[in-house]
Order: structure tokens, then C-alpha cells, then sequence
């Protein structure tokens, strides 16, 4: 397993270097920063010294080699509005997302494994009818209008948390709800056929009829083996957490690594959307890698290598 | 049964939230007279170097101009109690005496002298810098007065320093640009407390403010991005003002007793700019064709709510020096726009294009659809293309918009500001006058007032005869604010000044 783990960490660099040069290409020939940063009075001087400051005056594979050769320094460069190191600042928005998205993540895992199991169980029952309903509007629902909802409802209407910002553990409620809404439908829903499918299974029936408990059966024999297809499922989310990262913490002004990409990416600041694509695709190297690990040690039959 | 379980962890969940709901109640009481406000844009630091609105505006909060600019952008004595022209080139400043930092070290002119040379040096960047460009030298003539000379006549100089902070120079000596710009010093009516990107500006008011102590203890500006999100935020009670209220949610407001909406002109003056280099629009009947075709007041009602002003017939708002009050905006006539139309071989109308971007101004796309709208009655068919900030910069530097772009150049009250983006120098203009040009060249070097607003007076009759745009509206800046808050107002400058704020 130890050279698994070694060989994919190998791959690691390559990833990475060729997500940033795709992020660097696009950004430079989207927009100008110079335009975009100086104010619109700037005159000619004052552009060509910012545009020598940043070596925007070189050919594009030139100001990449600049850029790789950096970062291998492990210098982002100097973000352009910000005026510090982009990985420091990039670092320093990386605790709130890390908080938002673990939350969101173990509520939409959690619940939806819950409930995915709960409609399987009571399949074409009103158990199942109402949470495969509600997991199927939760897909449709699009999650900025679901924040909004929440809270006019529970900050508005019922004064129970506050509507936005950071300061306590109230202030993570909401968006956490928020983001775990996201992607919990998926999990309800994954989840309930996975365990239907295992049920018919032949071992289980055998463990029924020999008198087995129900809840014996279901975490002995059904979970184990419906859960895999879930953990997969897991390691690809990841991806489609950072996404919905960004919308939650623009609706809740939640002071995350999300809105600070977004908002570099209008001021086309390349050090910190790259710093910050670096950070997020290493995140989701490592949680892919985790999940394979953990897939392996719940069913014996996955060996990595 | 196989669900035996479930009813026990949705117990535990239940003691769960309601322990956190107990932990919450007890924290939110606090005897300071806190004063929040919810920030739409925030600055990425406190660094003076941006110059952007939003960055000015938590500038201000620490630190003072030699020039105040009030809501209206009336110029009142800052730092500098008073200032007159010794001749054409030289300007004399008195400064306030008796000023301190916030660290205690007093304010003179060697403060005044070393930021405006800081600025000035070829290798600081430095948005406003070009605003103040045309400073030859400053002097220090004692310790309460400095003369600023400039390279020729530079009429727009007393505004253009109400946009500049004036920094420590001791300080800066310490701790340089970097230190200035994290822990920022000034003699501003609050002092710096914590700043947490893209989060919250925390500060204390100070006690020993020239112009009187603040009326609150603290103040903390929040950022929050979303438009519906800042409302809940100031009908919850958590934020005293908020800025930028999208237009749609103003109805909500005004059904509340508890808050109320808060709306001022701005400088912002919202035009349709055509590209006269080509066909059709190099037909000046073309051009006026677009004018009458567009219904202005209709839009302003039903797009901005009746915030803002219908621009007449001018580039320039009505709160603006060097505008002329004797234009009038062209009325809605689709039957002349026709004439008009076919008088310039265009009986059947044409195809055209604007561009736009989205969130840039007030409404712009809602705006942009509603004028498509207006012009195919007359036959002429726009397409609207939403292009984004980063692509919109790469056509202005191209200079190609494509044959109608929508802007908004502000002023700031002054003229200078933004009739410039008719000369070709500018290298915004899709029009030349040479007579514009002339006097454009010819306020610039103009120190006396009046005659220079004679020459801007006769720009706006240009404008208007030529119609290189179509002149929309006058942008509002519209907050809205909570009913326990008095002694502030919305700003034509979107700038916050928040030193006579109290709450009740």
C-alpha cells in the first residue's frame, strides 16, 4: 500500500503544474491586470512601470517560466491587491473554508447515509416516499436561493442565528447547513439503491433466516458492502464542495478561500487565484487518496497497488 | 425492526443544538455603543495605494485629506484650514494646528510634504497619482503652511488633494509602506483596531478627533458581497447601515418602519457612448435618432425605482461644477426617431450591438435590455452582449466596444473628471471635436473659476448638439440605514462619514 501512496504522490507535481499553467493561460489572455488594477487616470508611465513590475512586458511562455521557477522557490509572487505573499494570504482564508466545508461535508455524509438507509429499509413506504421526494427537490434547488430562504426563516423570522458573518459557532450553522444541502440529495439517494441492491443479496437473506437480528444484519452484512459505491462517490464530491463553497460564503460573507478566488479572478491577480488553485487541487488529490485508503480497508477485496 | 435506532440520534441532535442555542444568548450583550455597517466591496487592504472608492472610504476612517469633500462634494478645510492661489502655479495651504496622531506624535507640514513627495516618486504606484501629477515641488514654508507649485496652471488641484490621505511621516519612516498599510495610522476619527480580509474593519473611535469625538465607541464595517444577505442583516439588528441596496429590494425597505431607504445622486453619469467612426453612427442624425427612440423616464422608473436623475442632455450631473443648467434630455418621439432614421437612409432600421457588463453600475443589464427593447419599435435591432470585467478591459485598451457601449464616467464635482473621456487623448473617445478639444485644453490651464466654467458650459452644448452619446441617468448611491441611527448621510462619493453617527 506504502508504494501506492508513494506512486500517487508522484503524480502530485505534474497535476499540479499543469492545472496552473491552464489557470495562467486563461487569466492572461482574459483581461489586462494593469487595466483592471490602476485607476482610470493612469497614465502611459505609470502602467509600463507596474507592467515591468510583473514582467507583464515578456512573452507568455517567458512570464510562465518566471512563474514556475518562483513557485518551485515556493514564491506565488506578490499578489497584485493585496500586498503580501499570495500563499500567506490564500493561507490565511484557508481555516473558515476548511471549517465550512468539514461541517458541510459530515452533515451531508452523515444525514445522507441516515436517511439513504432509512429509505431503503422502508422502501415504498411513506418514510421512503417523503425523504427520496426531499432529496430529489434538494437536487433541484439551487443553493443560493436555498441560503436566502434560510435565512429569512431562521435569522428574520425566528431571530435564532445571525444572518451572516463570522464570530461564533452560530455563525457556521447556517452556511454549513447550507453547503451539507448541497450535496446531501446525492448521498440520500446513492445511498438508498446501493443498500436496495445489497439487500437482495443471498448472503443477507441467508443471515435473515438464521435468525440474525435487523440491526446485526445491517451494519454487519448490508453496510459494508453497500457503502463503497458511496465512498467513490465521496472522492468525487470534493471537487463539487469547492464549488458550492464559493456560493455559500458569498451568500453568508463567510471570509473563505472561495470568495477570496472568485474575487482575484475578477482582478485577474494570477499569484493568488494560482495559489489558491494549488491549495484546492492538492486538497482534492489528498481526499481522493484518503478515500482509496479507506475503500480499502473496508472491503478486503480492493487492494491498492 | 431495522430502523430501532433512529429516534435516539435525532434526540441527541436535538440536545445538541439546543445547548448551542443557550451558549448564544448570553454572548450578544455588550454596553458599548457599537455601530456596524454591512459593506457591499471591500478593499483587499488598508493600503492607500488602490484609491478606489472602497478602499478610500475605510482610509478616511483613520486618516484625514487637506481637503474635505462633504456627502454633496462641497470642499470643506480638512487638515488644511485654509488655501488660496499666490498666483497661477503656486497654492498656499494653512494647516490645522494642534493636530495629533493617533500615536500621540502632532501633525505638520513635513506630514503634508513627505506623502505627496511619496506619491510623487516615479517608482510608487499609486492610483490617484495621476490627479496630482502635475505638482512641480511642495515647500515648506514653517511648520503650519506649505506652498504646492505646479508645472502650469492646474485649476482641479484643491479637489484632487481631497482624494489624498495624508499619511505619517514618522511612522512611514519606521515601519515603510507595508507597516502603514497593516496597521494604519492617522488623525482620523477612529483608530485602528483589527482588520480581517474579506471579513470585518474593527475600530475605536478617537477621543481626541478635531473635529469632536465620535458619538459611538466603536465601529465595525462588515463585508457582505450578497445584496439580499446585507438587507437581512440590517433588519436583524446586526448591521446600522447598509450600502449598495439592489434596486428590487427597495419596496422591502419601505415597508418597514425600522429602517429606511437613503439615496443620494452620485457623479456617476450613466451613457450610451457610440462608435462615430463608423457606419451608422458617424450620421449625427443617426444619433439622434437613438436619443429620441429611447423612453429615459420610463426606464428610470421602472428600472432604478426613481432613485437617480434623468441626465439632461449632458454628460455631467446636475451636482457637478461646469454643468449647464440650461440643456434640456431630448423628449421621447419614436415618430421623429423614425424620420430622423429614414432622413439618413435608414427607413427599415438596422442591426447594432451594445456591450455592456453585469453589476458594473446599477441595473446595467435591466437598463441594456430595456433600451433593446425601446429601439426595435423604431426598427433598429441590439443585440446586448453581458461581457465580463477582464474582457471589457482588454476592448478599452483595444479601443473597439463594439458600436455602442454603455459607461459611466464620474466626476467627483468636478468637470475636469470626466469630460476628459471626450478628447482624443484619453483614448476612451469614439467622437473628435476640435472645438472640444480647444476648450477642453483651455479649462484645464484656467485658475478662475468662472471663466472656467464658461468653457464647460459651451462643452456641454457640444456634447449635446453632437450627441456622441446618448446621456442615460445620473447613478444614485442608495443605502438604506436603521431608524436608532441619526447624524449620517448617503454620499454622492459612496465615501463613509461616520464622525457625527450616533445611535439612539
Amino acid at each position: 500500500m506504502l508504494t501506492y501512496i508513494t506512486r500517487r504522490l508522484a503524480f502530485v507535481p505534474v497535476s499540479l503544474l499543469l492545472v496552473s499553467f491552464a489557470a495562467f493561460v486563461i487569466l492572461r489572455i482574459t483581461g489586462d491586470p494593469v487595466q483592471i488594477y490602476l485607476d482610470i487616470n493612469s497614465t502611459p508611465e505609470q502602467e509600463a512601470l507596474l507592467r515591468g513590475q510583473l514582467h507583464l512586458d515578456e512573452p507568455l511562455p517567458i512570464q510562465f517560466a518566471i512563474f514556475t521557477w518562483n513557485v518551485l522557490h515556493g514564491d506565488f509572487g506578490t499578489s497584485l491587491q493585496f500586498s503580501g505573499p499570495a500563499l500567506t494570504l490564500v493561507l490565511q482564508r484557508l481555516g473558515p473554508t476548511l471549517q465550512l466545508v468539514s461541517l458541510g461535508l459530515v452533515l451531508a455524509v452523515v444525514l445522507g447515509v441516515l436517511a439513504g438507509i432509512a429509505c431503503a429499509i422502508r422502501r415504498d413506504r411513506v418514510t421512503d416516499f417523503v425523504l427520496s421526494s426531499a432529496a430529489l427537490a434538494g437536487q433541484s434547488m439551487p443553493s443560493f436561493w436555498l441560503g436566502i430562504l434560510l435565512i429569512q426563516f431562521f435569522a428574520l423570522r425566528l431571530g435564532w442565528l445571525p444572518t451572516s458573518g463570522t464570530g461564533s459557532v452560530l455563525h457556521l450553522i447556517l452556511p454549513g447547513i447550507t453547503l451539507s444541502l448541497f450535496l446531501m440529495p446525492n448521498f440520500v439517494l446513492l445511498t438508498r439503491t446501493s443498500v436496495l441492491e445489497t439487500i437482495g443479496e443471498q448472503y443477507v437473506v441467508t443471515a435473515r433466516s438464521k435468525g440474525l437480528s435487523g440491526a446485526r444484519v445491517l451494519f454487519k452484512h448490508v453496510l459494508p458492502n453497500a457503502i463503497n459505491p458511496v465512498l467513490s462517490f465521496l472522492g468525487l464530491q470534493i471537487g463539487r464542495l469547492v464549488g458550492g463553497s464559493i456560493i455559500t460564503e458569498t451568500i453568508f460573507a463567510w471570509p473563505g478561500i472561495g470568495r477570496l478566488m472568485i474575487g482575484s479572478i475578477f482582478q485577474r491577480d494570477v499569484p493568488v487565484v494560482i495559489a489558491a488553485v494549488f491549495i484546492i487541487s492538492f486538497a482534492i488529490i489528498v481526499a481522493n487518496l484518503l478515500v482509496d485508503i479507506v475503500q480499502s480497508l473496508v472491503d478486503p477485496r480492493i487492494r491498492l497497488g | 425492526m431495522w430502523n430501532s435506532s433512529f429516534g435516539r440520534t435525532a434526540r441527541l441532535g436535538a440536545a445538541a443544538l439546543a445547548v448551542g442555542l443557550l451558549l448564544s444568548a448570553s454572548a450578544a450583550t455588550a454596553q458599548d455603543k457599537t455601530l456596524v455597517v454591512g459593506a457591499a466591496v471591500f478593499p483587499d487592504n488598508l493600503s492607500t495605494s488602490t484609491s478606489s472608492f472602497a478602499a478610500l472610504s475605510l482610509a478616511y476612517q483613520t486618516m484625514d485629506p487637506l481637503v474635505l469633500r462633504d456627502n454633496n462634494g462641497k470642499l470643506l478645510p480638512g487638515l488644511a484650514t485654509a488655501w488660496e492661489a499666490v498666483d497661477p502655479q503656486t497654492w498656499r495651504f494653512t494647516l490645522r494646528e494642534g493636530v495629533k496622531f493617533h500615536d500621540g506624535e502632532a501633525f505638520d507640514a513635513e506630514d503634508v510634504k513627505f506623502t505627496l513627495d511619496y506619491i510623487l516618486d516615479p517608482d510608487t504606484v499609486y492610483g490617484s497619482k495621476s490627479r496630482i501629477s502635475a505638482i512641480d515641488g511642495v515647500t515648506i514654508i514653517d511648520s503650519n503652511t506649505v506652498e504646492i507649485t505646479t508645472k502650469a496652471p492646474f485649476p482641479t488641484l484643491v479637489r484632487a488633494l481631497s482624494d489624498i490621505p495624508i499619511e505619517p511621516q514618522h511612522y512611514h519612516a519606521a515601519v515603510g509602506a507595508e507597516g502603514q498599510a497593516a496597521h494604519p495610522i492617522g488623525t482620523g476619527p477612529f483608530v485602528f483596531g483589527e482588520w480581517t480580509p474579506g471579513d470585518r474593519y474593527e475600530l475605536t473611535a478617537n477621543p481626541d478627533y478635531w473635529d469632536g469625538a465620535p458619538q459611538v465607541d466603536r465601529l465595525v464595517i462588515r463585508q457582505i458581497p450578497e445584496g439580499s444577505t446585507r438587507l437581512a442583516s440590517l433588519l436583524a439588528g446586526e448591521t446600522h447601515i447598509i450600502e449598495e441596496v439592489p434596486v428590487d429590494l427597495i419596496p422591502r425597505i419601505e415597508s418597514d418602519d425600522n429602517v429606511a431607504v437613503a439615496a443620494v445622486e452620485s457623479t456617476v453619469g450613466l451613457i450610451l457612448t457610440m462608435d462615430t467612426r463608423q457606419a451608422p453612427f458617424d450620421d449625427p442624425k443617426v444619433r439622434m435618432a437613438m436619443d429620441y427612440a429611447i423612453n429615459k423616464p420610463l426606464i428610470l422608473e421602472q428600472m432604478l425605482n426613481n432613485t437617480g436623475t434623468l441626465l439632461k442632455g449632458q454628460t455631467l450631473t446636475s451636482n457637478t461644477f461646469g454643468h449647464n443648467p440650461n440643456l434640456e434630455a431630448r423628449p421621447y418621439d419614436p415618430e421623429k426617431a423614425k424620420q430622423l432614421l429614414a432622413e439618413a437612409g435608414y427607413p427599415d432600421g438596422f442591426k447594432t450591438a451594445l456591450t455592456t457588463r453585469s453589476g458594473k453600475y446599477l441595473s446595467d443589464v435591466d437598463i441594456s435590455n430595456a433600451v433593446a427593447g425601446m429601439l426595435s419599435g423604431v426598427g433598429i435591432d441590439l443585440q446586448v452582449d453581458v461581457v465580463e470585467g477582464g474582457v471589457y478591459s482588454k476592448m478599452v485598451k483595444a479601443r473597439e466596444m463594439g458600436p455602442i457601449h454603455m459607461v459611466g464616467w464620474f466626476s467627483l464635482g468636478d468637470a475636469d473628471f470626466s469630460t476628459v473621456w471626450f478628447t482624443e487623448d484619453s483614448g476612451r473617445a469614439y467622437w473628435k471635436s476640435d472645438e472640444y478639444e480647444e476648450l477642453f485644453a483651455k479649462a484645464r490651464a484656467t485658475v478662475d473659476q468662472t471663466e472656467r466654467e464658461g468653457y464647460y458650459h459651451r462643452m456641454m452644448e457640444i456634447l449635446h448638439e453632437e450627441n456622441p452619446s446618448v446621456y442615460m441617468f445620473g447613478l444614485p448611491s442608495i443605502y438604506a440605514q436603521s431608524a436608532q441611527l441619526s447624524g449620517w448621510g448617503p454620499a454622492s462619493d459612496k465615501i463613509l462619514r461616520l464622525s457625527k453617527a450616533a445611535l439612539n
